[in-house]
C-alpha cells in the first residue's frame, strides 16, 4: 500500500524529462515522475513554482519543448476520446457558461460523456449545495467552483486534476469536497487517481498519498507522504552542513544560525556536528522550510 | 466508544498516529479483547483523512497481532494477557522523551519538570477519575 509504482500496473501518469520554456524563461524543469493507480498526488509549491503549466502539459494543454507525459497509458498530445472521457480536470479558473442556468451547465457536459449519470450529478449538486435553477453568472466564485467540481466528478473518471480547487471554498466546503474524492468510483471499475495542486496544506496532507514539491518549475523533493514524514528533518547547526548526497536545502537564518533540511536515508547523519539539533516537520513546516 | 484523535498536521504521520493511539488503548485497558475498532470507512470520513492511510495503520496493527480481521465485523481487539506494565511503560517513553527534550530547552530543572508532571497527573486523574 501506498507504493509509489508497482512494476506490473500501468502508471496512471508517467511525466518524463518534461520542460517547458515560455521566451528565456523556464517554467518547468526537466521534470520525471510516475503515479500509480489510486494514489493522490500533492502537486506542493509556491505561486509561480509551475505547477499550473506542469498540469497543463499533462493534459496536453500545453505543448512542452522537450520531454513526455503519458496518462493512463495515453500520449497527453494524443489523448483519445476514451482516454479523455476517463479524465476529470478542475482548472483553476474555471470555464463555465455564465448565460447557462446550473441545471444547464450540468446536462449540456453531462451529453459529452458516455457514462454520464444525471442522478449522480443532481446528488452531487445537492451535497454541494448549488442552485440549480439559478443562472451560472450569478454564482459567488465559491459556486462556481463547486460547479466545476460537480462537472468533474459526475462522470465518475479514474483520473482526476485539480488546480487549486478549493482556492474559494470555505473550510465545510473544503471538507466536503475532500470527502467526495473518496467517495469516488470510477465508471471503469478502476482505482481512482488524483493529482491535487494546492498551497493549503492543511487540505493535503489529510489526503495525499504522495507529494511533489516543485521549486522554480524543477522537482525539489518527492515520495510518499509517509516516508517525506519518517525521513525528511530539519537541521539546525552554528556552521554550513557540507553539501552532498542527502541534503536538500540549506539556508543561513537571520539568527545565524544554518537551517538544513536533510534526508535521513541518504545523509551522513554521524557526521552532523555534535551540538546539531535535528526536527521532524509536519507538511507546512517542510514547506516553509523547504522555500525559504 | 473508543475514539481517535488525529492531528494531521503532527510531524507524526496519521497512519502512526493511528497505531499508535490504538497500541495504547489496548494496553491501557480502554480497547478490551472482542472489542471492535472503528470502521476505516467510518474513521476516514469522521477525520476527513484517505481511507488508505487508515487501512495501512489496521494492517499494521493485525500484523503486530494487536487486532484481527473477522469477516463481517471488521477489526477486533485480540484476547491477550493485558500488558505487562514494562510494556506499557514503553509507549509512555517517546512522549516523557519529548518532555524532557522541551524542559531543557526551556532551561527547566529536573526538579521542576518533575513538580509539573506530577501537578499534571493530579489534575488530570481528577478529570478524568478511573471508572
Amino acid at each position: 500500500m501506498n507504493e509509489p509504482i508497482a512494476p506490473t500496473r500501468t502508471a496512471a501518469i508517467n511525466v518524463d524529462h518534461l520542460s517547458l520554456f515560455y521566451g528565456g524563461v523556464t517554467v518547468v524543469n526537466d521534470v520525471s515522475f510516475s503515479v500509480a493507480p489510486g494514489s493522490v498526488l500533492g502537486l506542493v509549491g509556491r505561486n509561480g513554482a509551475g505547477k499550473s503549466s506542469l498540469l497543463q502539459c499533462m493534459l496536453g494543454l500545453t505543448v512542452p519543448q522537450t520531454g513526455t507525459s503519458n496518462l493512463l497509458g495515453c500520449p497527453s498530445l494524443a489523448l483519445t476520446d476514451d482516454v479523455k472521457a476517463r479524465l476529470g480536470y478542475v482548472a483553476q479558473s474555471p470555464e463555465l457558461f455564465d448565460w447557462l442556468r446550473v441545471r444547464e451547465q450540468i446536462s449540456l457536459i453531462g451529453g459529452l460523456y458516455p457514462g454520464w449519470s444525471e442522478a449522480r450529478a443532481q446528488a452531487l449538486c445537492r451535497r454541494f449545495a448549488l442552485p440549480d435553477d439559478m443562472r451560472v453568472r450569478k454564482l459567488s466564485p465559491g459556486e462556481k467552483q463547486r460547479l466545476a467540481i460537480v462537472l468533474a466528478l459526475a462522470h465518475q473518471p479514474e483520473l482526476l486534476v485539480f488546480d487549486e480547487p478549493v482556492a474559494s471554498l470555505d473550510p465545510v466546503g473544503r471538507r466536503d469536497f475532500l470527502r467526495s474524492l473518496f467517495e469516488q468510483e470510477s465508471l471503469s471499475g478502476e482505482a481512482v487517481t488524483v493529482v491535487i495542486s494546492s498551497h493549503l496544506l492543511e487540505d493535503l496532507e489529510r489526503v495525499v498519498t504522495h507529494l511533489l514539491f516543485l521549486e522554480h518549475g524543477r522537482v525539489q523533493l518527492t515520495g510518499t507522504r509517509d516516508e517525506l514524514a519518517e525521513q525528511i528533518r530539519a537541521v539546525f547547526t552554528d556552521g554550513a552542513l557540507a553539501g552532498g548526497a542527502g541534503l536538500i536545502h540549506s539556508k543561513r537564518l537571520d539568527d545565524g544560525t544554518w537551517q538544513s533540511v536533510i534526508d535521513l536515508r541518504s545523509y551522513p547523519v554521524d557526521a552532523l556536528p555534535e551540538n546539531a539539533r535535528v526536527q521532524a516537520l509536519g507538511l507546512s513546516d517542510l514547506f516553509v522550510a523547504l522555500n525559504t | 466508544m473508543f475514539r481517535l484523535d488525529l492531528s494531521p498536521s503532527l510531524p507524526t504521520p496519521i497512519y502512526r498516529q493511528i497505531v499508535d493511539q490504538v497500541a495504547r488503548a489496548v494496553a491501557s485497558g480502554v480497547l478490551r479483547a472482542g472489542d471492535e475498532l472503528p470502521s476505516v470507512r467510518g474513521v476516514a470520513q469522521e477525520h476527513v483523512v484517505n481511507p488508505m492511510t487508515v487501512s495501512k495503520a489496521y494492517a499494521l496493527l493485525e500484523q503486530q497481532g494487536t487486532v484481527e480481521r473477522r469477516r463481517g465485523l471488521g477489526m477486533i481487539v485480540r484476547a491477550g494477557e493485558a500488558s505487562a506494565l514494562d510494556d506499557r511503560l514503553a509507549l509512555l517513553q517517546p512522549a516523557l522523551e519529548h518532555a524532557a527534550a522541551v524542559s531543557r530547552q526551556l532551561g527547566i530543572t529536573p526538579k521542576q519538570a518533575l513538580a509539573a508532571l506530577k501537578l499534571t497527573l493530579e489534575i488530570t486523574n481528577k478529570v478524568n477519575p478511573d471508572e
